[in-house]
């Protein structure tokens, strides 16, 4: 009994390893594809549904708070809408002086829209699945935020009909980052659970809890896209840096739907 | 019977794990499609029906997550070897008797934890990815075993699916 049990594992054993071989050789890595292929369309729709209703529900559960929260949102709705003239302004005036300069647009990448259907932790790290891939033009490394310009990830492998994702949280990523209106910069690195670190923040640098950290462009990815908030920060005189936390920003809003910013320029 | 139970549970964490939990809760750091490929084994016992039906649960996790064939086969098969030689050699009984108390039930929960580890180690090829030593994931992952050992109680009855 104890040798059969062993036997039956070496028998499954050689059966995934010849599998595996036919796989690779024959099919380019692709059986399992045409799985994730098959569940994709009804995914995507189950997910932003469910997605759009948990949003609904836990709006209810602080349905207390919303007169208080209303009156704050009015207030920073006013500031915003004033940011948001002289923003305006800029805007022409830049794009004045790039034309008169005859300098290139400075962002002109294709935007690709897509859905999240698959979102879990795995063996190593988050299986996020998007339902674009070779075929709708995505590629590896690709930049991936929502309508409201947080940042979720990058393209961690692209097949034909989709993609897997790299996202913030995820142990594997990083990102050149710096405070909103602020000198401070350094790097966001993924944690899991304990959802971002602040990296190479030195004793001098002034940050504090609730300070929004964004991407700082210099890197592959695009700046001003919001990272998340600052929620901790330990300063310990006797470390060269500090320790911050920052809750992602994609936690706090809906994923199911996102835009993928192509890297090639088109 | 116990089989085809499985296989209805396995489908029901499918997509609550994939689906439910991080779209409507918004739970993103769920590990319960991984452990049922491990609880089952634990509770019942390493027997060859029931990683046969790991083994098959573990493709179909596969091509629901994208990943390559044999990307957690391999890892899984590997994991049930060490909980059978654990078994073996440590003369640790999981089977038939632990399965009703509320302290066995706490010891299984634990001892997915280990094996989640183990299976983790095996899918990165011999890597530990660190973060996956939080206080918060591992109370994650007993307290879904938990959950799924509770479901497990009352699924399966002793006397017409085990003896």
């Amino acid at each position: 009994m104890k040798h059969s049990f062993l036997k039956t594992i070496l028998i499954l054993f050689i059966l995934v390893i010849v599998a595996m071989a036919v796989d690779r050789y024959f099919f380019d890595r692709r059986i399992n594809n045409f799985g994730t292929t098959a569940v994709q369309r009804p995914a995507s729709y189950l997910f932003l549904r469910m997605e759009s209703a948990g949003f609904f529900f836990r709006g209810l559960a602080g349905f207390k708070n919303t007169i208080t929260e209303n009156e704050g949102l009015k207030k920073e709705n006013f500031s915003l809408l004033s940011r948001l003239a002289d923003y305006k302004d800029l805007k022409s005036e830049n794009d004045f002086l790039r034309s008169a300069l005859n300098i290139s647009s400075r962002f002109k990448n294709r935007i690709v829209y897509a859905n999240i259907y698959q979102f879990q932790l795995g063996a190593d790290g988050y299986d996020v699945l998007i339902n674009e891939g070779t075929g709708g033009g995505i590629s590896e490394g690709d930049i991936i935020i929502t309508e409201e310009g947080v940042l979720v990830g990058l393209i961690e492998e692209a097949r034909e009909n989709f993609s897997r994702a790299l996202v913030v949280s995820d142990t594997n990523f990083s990102v050149t980052a710096k405070v909103l209106d602020s000198d401070t910069a350094g790097i966001v690195r993924g944690a899991l659970a304990q959802g971002l670190y602040f990296d190479l923040i030195v004793q001098s640098d002034t940050i504090k809890e609730g300070d929004v950290v964004v991407s700082s462009g210099t890197d592959l990815v695009p700046p001003a896209l919001i990272v998340g908030t600052v929620s901790y920060v330990e300063t310990n005189e006797t470390n060269l840096f500090k320790k911050v936390k920052i809750k992602p920003a994609m936690g706090e809003v809906k994923i199911g739907r996102v835009l993928i910013i192509r890297t090639v320029a088109q | 019977m116990v089989i085809f139970k499985l296989s209805l549970i396995f489908l029901a964490v499918l997509l609550i794990d994939g689906l439910v939990l991080p779209a409507f809760f918004g739970l993103r750091n769920s590990f319960l499609s991984l452990l049922l490929l491990i609880v089952p084994i634990l509770y019942m016992g390493p027997r060859r029906q029931y990683v046969a039906c790991g083994l098959f649960f573990s493709v179909i996790l596969e091509m629901s997550k994208g990943i390559s064939l044999g990307g957690l086969a391999l890892p899984f098969l590997f994991t049930s070897v060490v909980i059978y030689l654990t078994q073996r050699f440590l003369d640790i009984q999981y089977t038939h008797d632990a399965r009703f108390g509320l302290s066995k039930s706490v010891i299984i929960a634990l001892m997915s934890v280990a094996f989640i580890y183990v299976f983790s180690f095996f899918y990165k090829q011999g890597g530990v990815n660190m973060e996956y030593f939080d206080p918060v994931i591992g109370l994650t992952i007993v307290l879904e075993a938990l959950a799924l050992v509770f479901v497990f109680n009352v699924v399966f009855n002793k006397k017409n699916d085990y003896t």
